[in-house]
C-alpha cells in the first residue's frame, strides 16, 4: 500500500470573507435549558419508538421502575430482591434515556437557533403593489401573492422573494448572508435578477414580480428545513438502524431465554439483572447519539453558511466521487484580466485596441472593463459615438460579444474559433498568424480573445487567469480521499490544460456548453460515481438536479436555487470542496461511534455475566475484580449512561477530519475507536466500581 | 412527529395481545394462578411485543 506524507488539510482561503462582518448569527443562550425541557419531553414513547435501541432501554427502564415499586412481583417475597438496587439500576437507565434525548435536543437546538435567526428577517413590512391601471395600493407583505407586481426603493425592506422586471438597485442582503457589501440587482440579469423576501434595498427603485406565496419563500423554507420539520432520515442512517434492531433483536432474544437456562444451572437472577444485562448488550451509546450525529452534520453545513435541503444531501456529500467545478471563480480567481494586446498580419498594437475598446465598450463584465481600461491606457479612442451603436451580448452559443455600429460596421470579440467562423461569414480570410498567437497565449495559461472587425481579424487579446493559492494542495488532498476533479471551461484546449496542470485538475472539459454540465455528470453516473457540482444560472438548473449534490449559489436565479439540494448562502463556489469534506465528515463521525459502541460492549460483558453466573463457575471471568455482583451491574450501567454525554461534544463537532483513503481512514479508526472502545470501559467500569464501593451504594 | 399505528392494527394488536396473556397465565399458573405468574405471563408478552416491534423496524425502517 501507497504512503503518503501527512500534511494538515488546508482550509481554503476566503479572501474577504475573513473580513465579513456577520450581522446576525445564530443565538446559542438557554440552548441548554431547551434541550434538558426536550430532553423530558423526549421520553414520550411516541416519539422513542423511532428509535429501537432507545425504545427498548425505554421499555426496560419502565420495567425496573415498575420492580422498584414492588420488587417482588415475579419472584415473590423469598426471592431477595432489593427495592434500593432497583432503583438504582432504574435512575442509571433513565438517566441513559435522558443523556440521548439531550444530544439530540441538543443538535436540534442548534439548528433552531439558526432558524431563529432567519426568522427575525423576516419581519412584517408595509409593501406598495402595483394594480394593473399603475396605481400603487398599500398592503401589509402577507397579503402579497405569488404573481403581485411591487415596487420597493431606498430604505425599503423586500417584502418577499421576487424577480426584478424594472429598474436596477444596490440591495443589502447581510440579513441572510452575514455579507455586508452590498450586490447590485437588475432586471433581465440571470444571476442578478432575483431578490429574497428580508432583505433591504440601499438604492435607486426596483418593480418586482413576486415569485413565491406568504410562507412558501425562500426563508420559510430554509426555516422549516434547519429547524427539522423536513428531516427524514437518509440511507445511511436507515442501515445503521436495521443492523441496531437486528443486534437488539438478536441480544433481546438471548436474554429472554437466558432466564431458564440459567434455571436448569440452578441460578436465578433477577428481571432487573436480566434487563441490565440486555442494556449492556445491546449498542445504547450509538442508539442515542445517532439522530444527533445526523442533526449536527446539517448545522456544520448550515454554520457554514450553506443550507442544505436534507440530510441525504449531506450525507451524499460524504460519498462522492467526483467533482465538477467551474474553472472561473473555483479554481482560477473570477475575474481575468486583459494583460496584452497581440497583432497579427498587418496591423500594429493601437489598430488592435482600438478594434478591441470599440468590441468592448458595451461589455459591463470585469474582462471587457479590464479590456478597455488596456486600450485607453494605450490611448485607443472610440471610433462612433455608443448611444447610436448597439451592443452584441456575449452568450455561450456564440462565445463572443462586441457593438454594431448604424453604418454597419461589425466589432466582435470572442473565442478564437467563434471568430474564425465569423470572420469566414462575411467572406473574410483567417491569417495563418492568428493560430500561432492562439498557441503562444494558451501555452502560457491565458485565455486568448480573437478580435475581428467585420471580415478583418486584427488579433489576439491575451486574458490572464490567476489560480487561486493553496487550491493544488486541496486537489491533492481531494485525490488522496478518493475524489476525481472535473474542470469544466468555456477556454479553448490548450489554455485548459495548461491551467488544468497548473491547478492540479484530474480531468478538464475545454470549450464546455451549458449542456456539456450535465453529460459529464451523467457519464460519471453511468459508472457508478457520485458527482457534486456548482451553478448559480438557469442554465445549471438541469445539472444540478442530475448531480447528486448540487450546491446553487445564493445570488443565482431562482431555477438553480429550486434545481440544487444545497443553497450556499455566501455564494462562493470553493465552499463545494468544504462541503464534501463536512459530508465525509458526517459519514467518519457515524462509523467511529459505531465502532467504539460495539466495542465497548465486550467490557460490559465481563461486568455483568460473571456477575450473573458466579454460582455456575463463570467467577473467573470476572477480570475487573469488581467487588460484587450488584457493583459490578450497577457500575456497568453507569458506565453505559455517562459514555453518552461524554461523547456528545464528539457527535456535535465530528471526528477531527483527514484527508486520507478510505482504506486508512478505517485502520485508523479500527485503532483508535475499536481498541479505544474496548479498552477505555475496562478501565472505568473499574473505577465506577470503586466508586459505587466506596460510597457503599450497593 | 409521535408515531401513529395504522386503524387495522390499533384493534388486532391489543386483542392479540390479550389473547397472548391469556394463553401465557393459564399456561403458567392452570386454573389458580398467582400474582406471580400473571405478572410472567404478562412479561412474555411485552418481551414478544417488543420482539415483534423489533422485526417490523428491521423489515420496514423507514417507516420509523
Amino acid at each position: 500500500m501507497t504512503s503518503f506524507p501527512r500534511v494538515p488539510f488546508l482550509r481554503m482561503p476566503r479572501g474577504p470573507r475573513h473580513e465579513r462582518r456577520h450581522v446576525e448569527r445564530p443565538r446559542h443562550q438557554g440552548l441548554w435549558r431547551r434541550a434538558l425541557i426536550d430532553a423530558v419531553r423526549k421520553l414520550d414513547p411516541r416519539l422513542t419508538v423511532t428509535n429501537p435501541v432507545m425504545f427498548v432501554t425505554w421499555c426496560g427502564t419502565a420495567l425496573c421502575l415498575l420492580l422498584t415499586l414492588s420488587p417482588d412481583l415475579f419472584d415473590g417475597p423469598d426471592a431477595g430482591q432489593s427495592r434500593g438496587f432497583n432503583g438504582l439500576i432504574s435512575l442509571t437507565l433513565l438517566a441513559t434515556l435522558l443523556f440521548a434525548n439531550v444530544a439530540e435536543a441538543l443538535a436540534e437546538g442548534r439548528g433552531k437557533a439558526q432558524a431563529d435567526a432567519l426568522r427575525r428577517t423576516q419581519a412584517r413590512t408595509e409593501a406598495r403593489r402595483l394594480a394593473d391601471d399603475g396605481s400603487i395600493e398599500r398592503v401589509d407583505s402577507s397579503a402579497l401573492r405569488r404573481g403581485d407586481r411591487v415596487q420597493v426603493e431606498a430604505g425599503d425592506v423586500i417584502p418577499a422573494d421576487g424577480e426584478v422586471i424594472d429598474g436596477v438597485a444596490s440591495v443589502d442582503e447581510s440579513a441572510i448572508t452575514g455579507e455586508s457589501a452590498p450586490v447590485l440587482k437588475e432586471a433581465g440579469s440571470d444571476v442578478a435578477g432575483s431578490v429574497t423576501g428580508g432583505t433591504r434595498i440601499l438604492s435607486d427603485q426596483l418593480t418586482l414580480r413576486i415569485t413565491a406565496d406568504p410562507g412558501k419563500g425562500f426563508i420559510d423554507r430554509m426555516i422549516a428545513l434547519v429547524e427539522g420539520a423536513e428531516r427524514t432520515k437518509t440511507p445511511n442512517e436507515i442501515a445503521l438502524t436495521v443492523l441496531l434492531a437486528v443486534l437488539t433483536q438478536v441480544f433481546l432474544i438471548a436474554v429472554a431465554t437466558l432466564r431458564p437456562v440459567a434455571g436448569f444451572l440452578g441460578q436465578a437472577p433477577s428481571v432487573v439483572t436480566l434487563i441490565a444485562l440486555l442494556v449492556a448488550l445491546i449498542p445504547t451509546t450509538i442508539g442515542g447519539l445517532l439522530s444527533a450525529i445526523g442533526i449536527a452534520g446539517m448545522d456544520r453545513v448550515a454554520q457554514f453558511n450553506v443550507i442544505a435541503t436534507s440530510g441525504r444531501a449531506v450525507e451524499a456529500c460524504g460519498d462522492v466521487n467526483v467533482l465538477v467545478l467551474d474553472k472561473t471563480g473555483t479554481i482560477t480567481l473570477g475575474n481575468r484580466l486583459a494583460e496584452e494586446f497581440l497583432p497579427v498580419g498587418d496591423h500594429s498594437v493601437m489598430d488592435l485596441a482600438m478594434v478591441a475598446l470599440a468590441a468592448s465598450c458595451f461589455d459591463q463584465t470585469p474582462e471587457g472593463r479590464s479590456i478597455v481600461r488596456l486600450a485607453e491606457r494605450l490611448g485607443a479612442t472610440l471610433a462612433f459615438d455608443p448611444s447610436t451603436a448597439r451592443g452584441i451580448d456575449f452568450s455561450a452559443r456564440t462565445r463572443m460579444s462586441g457593438s454594431d455600429t448604424p453604418e454597419g460596421v461589425e466589432y466582435r470579440k470572442g473565442a478564437v474559433e467563434a471568430i474564425k467562423g465569423f470572420v469566414r461569414s462575411r467572406g473574410g480570410q483567417v491569417p495563418g498568424a492568428l493560430d500561432d498567437t492562439f498557441e503562444q497565449v494558451s501555452s502560457l495559461g491565458g485565455t486568448p480573445l480573437a478580435v475581428c472587425q467585420g471580415n478583418a481579424v486584427l488579433g489576439v487579446i491575451h486574458l490572464k487567469d490567476i489560480i487561486k493559492p493553496g487550491i493544488r494542495e486541496r486537489f491533492e488532498q481531494l485525490r488522496r480521499m478518493g475524489i476525481r476533479t472535473v474542470m469544466l471551461t468555456g477556454d479553448n484546449p490548450i489554455t485548459a490544460g495548461v491551467i488544468a496542470r497548473e491547478a492540479g485538475v484530474d480531468d478538464f472539459i475545454a470549450e464546455a456548453t451549458p449542456e456539456d454540465k450535465i453529460s459529464v455528470i451523467q457519464r460519471e453516473q453511468a459508472l457508478g460515481k457520485l458527482v457534486a457540482m456548482t451553478g448559480d444560472g438557469s442554465n445549471d438548473a438541469p445539472a444540478l438536479a442530475q448531480a447528486n449534490v448540487g450546491v446553487a449559489m445564493n445570488s443565482g436565479t431562482q431555477a438553480a436555487k429550486e434545481a440544487a439540494n444545497m443553497v450556499d448562502l455566501d455564494s462562493d463556489p470553493t465552499k463545494l470542496i468544504d462541503i464534501v469534506t463536512i459530508g465525509k465528515q458526517l459519514l467518519i463521525t457515524r462509523g467511529a461511534l459505531t465502532t467504539f459502541s460495539i466495542a465497548n460492549d465486550v467490557a460490559k460483558y465481563f461486568a455483568i455475566l460473571p456477575a450473573l453466573f458466579v454460582e455456575a463457575g463463570l467467577g473467573p471471568l470476572n477480570v475487573m475484580q469488581l467487588a460484587s455482583p450488584r457493583s459490578a451491574v450497577l457500575s456497568a450501567m453507569v458506565f453505559n449512561a455517562l459514555i453518552i454525554p461524554a461523547l456528545v461534544p464528539l457527535a456535535l463537532r465530528g471526528v477531527q477530519f483527514r484527508p486520507l483513503s478510505a482504506e486508512q481512514l478505517l485502520q485508523r479508526n479500527l485503532l483508535i475507536y475499536g481498541v479505544g472502545g474496548l479498552v477505555a470501559p475496562f478501565v472505568g467500569i473499574k473505577l465506577i466500581d470503586v466508586v459505587v464501593n466506596t460510597l457503599h451504594l450497593v | 412527529m409521535p408515531m401513529r399505528l395504522p386503524p387495522l392494527l390499533r384493534f388486532w394488536l391489543p386483542l392479540l395481545a390479550v389473547v397472548t396473556i391469556l394463553g401465557l397465565v393459564h399456561a403458567l399458573g392452570g386454573d389458580h394462578p398467582s400474582a406471580q405468574s400473571i405478572a410472567m405471563a404478562l412479561l412474555l408478552t411485552g418481551t414478544i411485543a417488543l420482539a415483534g416491534y423489533l422485526f417490523a423496524v428491521i423489515a420496514q425502517p423507514e417507516r420509523f
